[in-house]
Formats: structure tokens, C-alpha cells, sequence
């Protein structure tokens, strides 16, 4: 599964390093600290204890908050 | 002959509720007079040098509305530029007409679905930071998670954060990620008419802190208006078209394009306590005195902006100071 790991800054090569041995790192930021990860749904919890680590959500699906929208020409 | 959205689509169908009973419009203008934008301008406050990022949709900005106005799109996640969808384009409309000078960075990280990704509202977030925005308007969300990647990093950003509270009230605790997060502005909606807050808009305590923070005029009623008559927005949308919507999305840029204002007139973004104690003077108050779990501070009023205290010291004054600091 696709998560989002946000990092204490910065973010450095060790973190990098350290982050990768629980999956594939797929991107991350080069002004914000985060990290785009696949891994195993049992590592997660690994990742959460790391002392860097400050926040670890799944890629979910945000939308726009309209209630409602009608169109006229 | 006429198609109902919500959201996912929409119909090119002449609009059929403008002057239903029982069902209002309201129009940019009188939005605008009523939460005292008209006096800002006036004053000279019109967002010169601000720089407002729109997470959203994209925008179509063929509409004439768009005409003469300072724009950059960006996108993510090989998503087109363009807004396919109309939500992006309505909420940029609202950014320019409350600050109209503003340089409009659009960053489309929802696609023409409405929807996006975690990781893409990220990536649009870093392109924010990247153009050095002063301000960041995000009318989307998920479900409340106060243990959400997003709340850190938006800790970090420097920029004003301005989020949708979200469309899920009037239950409590129902403030929407990332509104709930500590560093940013959460917005609930309420009527130009009455001034009572909109059936749908999220609010009430969420992970700890007492939200929504401000509330702005973005429609108002239930599904049926059985409960709180319908109200919504005439805002410019796609393909030249004009959009009736309500929701929290359509309250948030009212309170971005106050904060870039604010930022013109003092030089800098200013600081998270700063905005807190910002957002207390330009609000009218509403519900139990002080800031309430259902209109925050109250209701936004850009005149107000004009009464900036003596705390806020202006840019030039601040590189003073550093100058004579490093002399001695």
C-alpha cells in the first residue's frame, strides 16, 4: 500500500536510507519533509516508531467541499 | 430536463432554481458588500504583491471574468491544466473578486472528478512553497484524522493556510482534514440573508481544538430545504458558464482574499497567533460571545481590516531594526 510519512526536518540521505529499508521510496519532498512510500501493510507500524517520524497516512482520496453545483450558459 | 449534481458531474442545462420559492442566489457583489470588501478596496486594499495558491481543480480562465487578471497554473500528477470539473474556477473567482490584484497561483491537485490524492495535495503544497505564496487556499478535505501527515507539514509552511471546514454538520466533531489541523484557518459557512450558519457546515471540537475559526458567506440550507432554505453563490465557472454552488469551499477564499489583504497592508505573512488575534478583530461576532464552536470568531468582515493594530509592525521597520542591531 501507497503512504505518505512526514519527517522532522530536514530531510537527509540517512532518513532516506533509514526509511527505504521498510519499502520502495517513491518520491519526496525537496522543500517540504515528506516521503511518498510503498510497503507492506505490517511495516507501517515499524515506520510510526521511528523518532523522526512525525505523522504516517495511507494515500486516501480528499475532495472538493462543494455541497452542490448547477450550470447556466 | 434538468440534472441535479452533486459534484462528480454537471449539466449544460439552463439553471431552473434561480427564483424558485423558498430558494435565493447570491450574487459576488452583494456578497462582497456584505462582508465590507467594498470599504477595503476603497482604502487601497486590493492585494498588491500578494501571492494567493489555490489547491483545487485548475482553472478554465476563458471566462471573461478572468480578463486582465495575474495567473499562474501549475498541475500535479500528470493531471491537465485546465479545470474540467468548475469547482477550481468558481473558487479562483472569488479570490479575484475580494483581491483583485492578487498574482492567482492555480495548482490543480484535484482532478476533473473533484477528487485527488494524498500524496498529490502535497506535492501541490511544496509548488506553493516553491512560488513563495503568502497565502494558501484549500477547499477540500477527508475524514477527520488528527494524526494525518498534512498537520505537520502545514506547521511548517510559513504561508496563512486557509482550509473548507467541510460539508458534514451540523453533528459535532465533524471538521475535515486538513481544517483541523493546528496551523491552519478553518472556514464554516454561513447565509448572506440571515446570518445563521449553514445547516451542512462542519463544526463543533475536533482533535482538540474549538473549530470551525471564522465563519463567510458560501450558501446555506439542507439537501431539501426543509430545515434552513436554500441559498447559494452565482459564481463564474467553465466553458463561460455561470455556476449556482454552496458549500464550505465557497467560504474559504472570502477569508484568503481578507488575509491577502491583510498581507498588503503589513508587509509580511503573518504569524499564527498573529492570525488568530487578526481573525478576532475582522469578524462580527456571532453565537455566544467570542470565538464558538459553530461560527468561531463570526462572521468575516474585510472593513475591519483597515483597523490593523500597532502589534502588526510593518516589513520596513522590522529590516530597521535587524540594520541597527547588526551595527552595534
Amino acid at each position: 500500500m501507497r503512504i505518505i510519512v512526514s519527517i522532522v526536518p530536514p530531510l537527509d540521505e540517512e532518513k532516506l536510507s533509514r526509511l527505504s529499508a521498510y519499502g520502495k521510496v517513491v518520491s519526496w519532498g525537496r522543500l517540504i519533509p515528506y516521503v511518498v512510500m510503498d510497503v507492506e501493510k505490517e511495516k507501517i507500524l515499524e515506520i510510526i516508531r521511528l523518532p523522526f517520524v512525525t505523522g504516517v497516512q495511507e494515500d486516501i482520496w480528499f475532495k472538493a467541499q462543494q455541497v452542490e453545483m448547477f450550470f447556466r450558459k | 430536463m434538468f440534472k441535479k449534481t452533486f459534484g462528480l458531474k454537471h449539466s449544460r442545462l439552463k439553471c431552473f432554481f434561480a427564483n424558485k420559492k423558498g430558494q435565493y442566489v447570491v450574487t459576488l457583489d452583494e456578497a462582497l458588500e456584505k462582508q465590507g470588501f467594498r470599504e477595503a478596496h476603497e482604502a487601497g486594499l486590493l492585494g498588491y504583491g500578494v501571492k494567493v495558491a489555490i489547491i483545487d481543480t485548475g482553472i478554465d480562465d476563458s471566462h471573461p471574468f478572468f480578463k486582465g487578471k495575474k495567473i499562474e497554473k501549475y498541475s500535479v500528477a500528470e493531471l491537465p491544466v485546465r479545470d474540467g470539473h468548475g469547482h477550481g474556477t468558481s473558487v479562483s473567482s472569488i479570490v479575484l473578486s475580494g483581491s483583485p490584484k492578487v498574482t492567482l497561483i492555480s495548482i490543480k491537485a484535484l482532478s476533473d472528478k473533484g477528487v485527488g490524492l494524498l500524496s498529490w495535495i502535497v506535492e501541490a503544497l511544496e509548488i506553493a512553497a516553491a512560488r513563495k505564496c503568502h497565502v494558501i487556499n484549500m477547499s477540500l478535505g477527508s475524514k477527520p484524522n488528527c494524526f494525518s501527515p498534512l498537520c505537520p507539514i502545514i506547521d511548517l509552511l510559513p504561508q496563512v493556510v486557509v482550509c473548507a471546514s467541510g460539508n458534514t454538520g451540523p453533528a459535532p466533531g465533524t471538521v475535515a482534514c486538513p481544517a483541523h489541523c493546528f496551523s491552519t484557518v478553518a472556514v464554516a459557512s454561513v447565509s448572506a440573508r440571515t446570518g445563521e450558519i449553514a445547516w451542512f457546515s462542519s463544526r463543533g471540537r475536533t482533535c482538540g481544538l474549538i473549530l470551525p475559526d471564522i465563519s463567510a458567506i458560501g450558501g446555506s440550507g439542507d439537501m431539501r430545504g426543509v430545515r434552513q432554505p436554500i441559498e447559494r453563490l452565482e459564481l463564474p465557472s467553465i466553458n463561460g458558464t455561470y455556476a449556482y454552488a454552496r458549500g464550505t469551499s465557497f467560504a474559504a477564499p472570502w477569508v484568503s482574499s481578507a488575509f491577502a489583504l491583510l498581507v498588503q497592508s503589513i508587509g509580511r505573512v503573518p504569524s499564527r497567533s498573529e492570525q488568530e488575534l487578526q481573525m478576532k478583530i475582522m469578524a462580527l461576532d456571532l453565537g455566544r460571545p467570542g470565538k464558538d464552536e459553530t461560527y468561531g470568531w463570526g462572521l468575516l468582515r474585510a472593513d475591519r481590516l483597515l483597523r490593523v493594530p500597532k502589534y502588526f509592525t510593518p516589513k520596513p521597520l522590522l529590516e530597521i531594526v535587524r540594520k541597527l542591531l547588526t551595527i552595534f
